[in-house]
């Protein structure tokens, strides 16, 4: 490590991150993501829900520049509107999954011993489990709404939340400035928030940003399935599965909503590796 | 250079024998979307297994392309006075494949297995039938209960095929080994895949020209299509609407498209709930744009109706109510008190939200969810939140089926093909009030005046007297809407240019008696 990372690491990140030209890249489409779901009652031109069965299957044109999908509903407006419940669908799930992971992980890092078995057999049970089909039955068990595909999508990033703080818990748990705090009397609880989870903050902050994109393909394969949000409200996955059976007939139903999703995922997959690059300088040495 | 002269002429053999066999063997390759469950036709309910059917067996008589009734079997009938007992004289010279005589005693016999109970369409004759006799060798009678008015049209039924009275004599499982006078007699029935039959040489209309008959189940759209394009299939039933006009860009491929009896509808709780008002009800009928969804979402499959019968069902009337007018349905919704006091576009009473729930199946239908969504945002221009609930069929019948106190239903979408192609079947299951659930009255339609109709049009034998009756029944459940009768389906089968003859039925069963090939 250089002299002026120890100083101020976040910002030779950032000096690092820059560098990153596919990071930046990823940066910015995430960016625009965020500000589409934020601003989307104003950037949107029409009303998302709006149905005009005459203008059904429209192409795009100056009216409506992605087209119109099957119901004469503007697929711009839908896309922009569906960034909103996509992103309150991840940050709410990764919310979700942040606060159960990293409890059950510094714990079970912190402590180790028997209690450490339990929850990290417990977290292998979950990973048993292929992702997919974990949340598809949570929901299946729940009902398809908003909050219940959250609850859902929560618990199965729970376990790899869980497993990266308590590998990076262990690591740190063994550093002298740990062993100091616990010699003057530090009570456990304010050892691992004040010493070990800030040193172990940033494996996690790559996880969260991977993970926003596997979150983000789940909600669009659970919509797909017709388990995610309920119609008429736009969201990616959805609107992906009801144009499936017009993809020889009109495909721009199916394509638009089919690219938002994956130049979405992309973005935060480019993130993600260039904050992991980033925040590890000496993983690329 | 001698080894070069025979392995040419084998291969000469070979061309000069194969398409010779070829060409002797005339078949016809029909493609399924379902494939049937058994060949017994009064054991079946389901609409692959009766077309199928239909090919094997032969009833007194039967529907024309338009559902007027034609002789088969019997020659010719008549009916008593007091409309309680019919006679039918019997076509002579008449052949089962098992070689059995056709005769009254092989009709009696077929009806008397069907009124003895425990088959799955016992439940259409026994209420109706009293006896079977046999007048003499070709003379049969049916000594009915009660005068009923759709007889002829019940008799019509696939489950008025008759069986081969061997089968019955033999207590043979008919529906795997089935037999009877038709043109068509069972080969094998691969499970899952395919159901072969060659031509009945004995068959009373002269040899079928198909020597072989294949019903093929494809259950995928877009296979079915391939597979009809690559030449797979001769015929290729039930078309995706999407698939349409690409079929029909090729020259050698025909699309008929033909009306069906089947009703497509949204059905409302009369009883309970928002929808027990029947300004509500209205309101509702005129906020749908029918004509939209089917030129939009349907492509033209499916033709916009107020009454729940289509023209191609006996007693069917053109009645009209509601056409498309949001002003309007918004000013009914506001007479009956329901009105935007928080401004949110939703309407309110009595600190009430205008929220009903919207049940609908997922793809029993052509295009019902589809059709679902579209009707939702129709209602939500008029300020009605309605909230789209989808399950799987077996789940959703039984949730329609629930009785009042614990029916929870305010709207859901169904449809409805009436079998025997008769107003009274159209009617008496949907709108009389002693059918309401577990029944398939899910609307709970009550009003004494059409209960008494329907059970008129049920006793009356007499066409014209039926015809008016029941259009005033018509009328009156138009007037209560207790329905969003949204529109009756087209039928859409596509078949290769070559193929001739072939007959498409308004029940959503193609005929290939009389079809052949010319290549």
């Amino acid at each position: 490590m250089t002299k002026e990372s120890t100083k101020r690491p976040a910002h030779a990140a950032w000096r690092r991150l820059k560098k990153n030209k596919i990071a930046i890249a990823g940066l910015f489409i995430v960016i625009l993501y965020v500000a589409c779901a934020i601003f989307a009652p104003y950037i949107s031109p029409h009303d998302p829900t709006k149905q005009s069965l005459a203008d059904s299957f429209l192409m795009p044109n100056a009216e409506h520049l992605l087209g119109c999908d099957e119901f004469g509903r503007d697929i711009l407006s839908r896309i922009i509107w569906g960034a909103r419940i996509s992103l309150l669908i991840q940050v709410s799930s990764v919310i979700v999954a942040l606060l159960v992971g990293i409890s059950l992980g510094a714990l079970g890092g912190y402590y180790g011993g028997k209690l450490d078995e339990l929850i990290m057999r417990f977290m292998d049970i979950l990973l048993a489990f292929p992702g997919m089909l974990l949340a598809l039955a949570i929901v299946a068990m729940l009902g398809p709404s908003v909050r219940n595909l959250i609850v859902a999508i929560g618990i199965y990033s729970v376990p790899q939340f869980a497993r990266i703080t308590r590998g990076a818990v262990l690591a740190i748990s063994a550093n002298e400035y740990v062993l100091g705090a616990k010699a003057i009397g530090e009570s456990d609880l304010s050892v691992i928030v004040r010493y070990v989870l800030p040193n172990a903050l940033s494996p996690i902050i790559v996880q969260t940003t991977l993970r926003m994109a596997t979150v983000l393909l789940t909600a669009s394969g659970l919509g797909f399935l017709g388990l995610g949000v309920q119609p008429p409200n736009p969201e990616w996955g959805t609107m992906l599965s009801s144009a499936r059976m017009y993809l020889r007939s009109a495909p721009h139903v199916a394509i638009f909503p089919g690219l938002a999703i994956m130049i979405t995922v992309l973005g935060f997959n480019f993130l993600g590796d260039g904050l992991q690059d980033a925040l590890n300088p000496r993983l690329k040495e | 250079m001698k080894r070069w002269v025979v392995a040419l002429s084998v291969v000469l053999a070979f061309f000069v024998l194969v398409p010779s066999g070829a060409m002797a063997a005339m078949k016809l390759v029909v493609g399924q979307g379902v494939e049937p469950v058994a060949l017994d036709p009064a054991d079946v309910t389901d609409n692959p297994s009766e077309e199928v059917c239909h090919h094997i067996y032969e009833g007194l008589i039967g529907f024309d392309e338009n559902m007027n009734i034609i002789p088969k079997l019997a020659t010719d009938w008549s009916v008593s006075e007091d409309g309680k007992t019919w006679t039918f004289h019997l076509k002579k010279g008449v052949k089962f494949h098992s070689g059995a005589d056709f005769n009254a005693e092989a009709v009696k016999k077929s009806f008397d297995r069907i009124l003895a109970g425990g088959l799955k369409r016992s439940s259409l004759y026994k209420p109706v039938i009293g006896e079977v006799k046999v007048v003499d060798n070709y003379t049969v009678q049916f000594v009915l209960i009660e005068s009923f008015g759709p007889f002829l049209h019940t008799l019509c039924h696939t489950a008025g095929l008759i069986v081969d009275p061997t089968l019955i004599d033999s207590k043979a499982d008919v529906r795997r080994n089935p037999s009877g006078t038709g043109p068509f007699k069972f080969k094998e029935w691969a499970v899952g895949d395919q159901i072969k039959f060659t031509a009945f040489d004995g068959y009373h209309g002269g040899k079928p020209k198909l020597d072989e008959l294949v019903f093929k189940v494809v259950p995928e759209d877009a296979s079915r299509t391939m597979m009809l394009e690559t030449g797979e299939l001769d015929v290729a039933e039930r078309l995706s609407p999407f698939d349409i006009e690409r079929l029909k860009a090729n020259k050698d491929l025909v699309v008929e498209i033909a009306p069906s009896l089947r009703v497509i509808y949204i059905g409302m709780n009369c009883q309970k709930g928002i929808t027990k008002d029947v300004l509500v009800r209205r309101a509702f009928n005129h906020a749908i744009d029918k004509k939209a969804i089917c030129d939009n979402i349907l492509k033209g499959m499916g033709v916009p109706t107020d009454t729940p019968m289509s023209p191609k069902t006996n007693g069917y009337a053109e009645v009209t109510g509601y056409p498309y007018d949001p002003q309007k349905a918004k000013e009914l919704l506001s007479q009956a008190g329901w009105k935007d006091t928080d401004g949110d576009g939703i309407l309110e009473k009595d600190g009430q939200k205008l929220s009903v729930n919207l049940m609908t199946p997922h793809g029993r239908y052509l295009m019902d969810y589809k059709v679902a969504e579209a009707a939702q945002a129709y209602l939500k221009e008029i300020g009605v939140d309605a909230k789209l609930v989808t399950m799987e069929w077996g789940a959703y019948i039984a949730t329609l089926s629930k009785p009042l106190e614990e029916n929870n239903v305010d709207m859901y979408l169904l449809g409805w093909s009436p079998s025997t192609g008769d107003a009274d079947w159209a009617l008496r299951p949907l709108f009389h009030s002693a059918n309401w659930p577990p029944n398939d009255n899910y609307s709970f339609y009550k009003n004494p005046k059409v209960d008494e109709l329907i059970e008129a049009g049920m006793r009356t034998v007499d066409t014209e007297k039926r015809k008016e009756i029941y259009k005033e029944t018509q009328e009156l459940i138009v007037e209560d809407a207790p329905w969003i009768t949204l529109y009756w389906m087209n039928n859409v089968t596509g078949y290769w240019n070559y193929v001739k003859g072939l007959k498409i039925i308004p029940l959503e069963m193609t005929f290939a008696h009389q079809a052949y090939t010319e290549r």
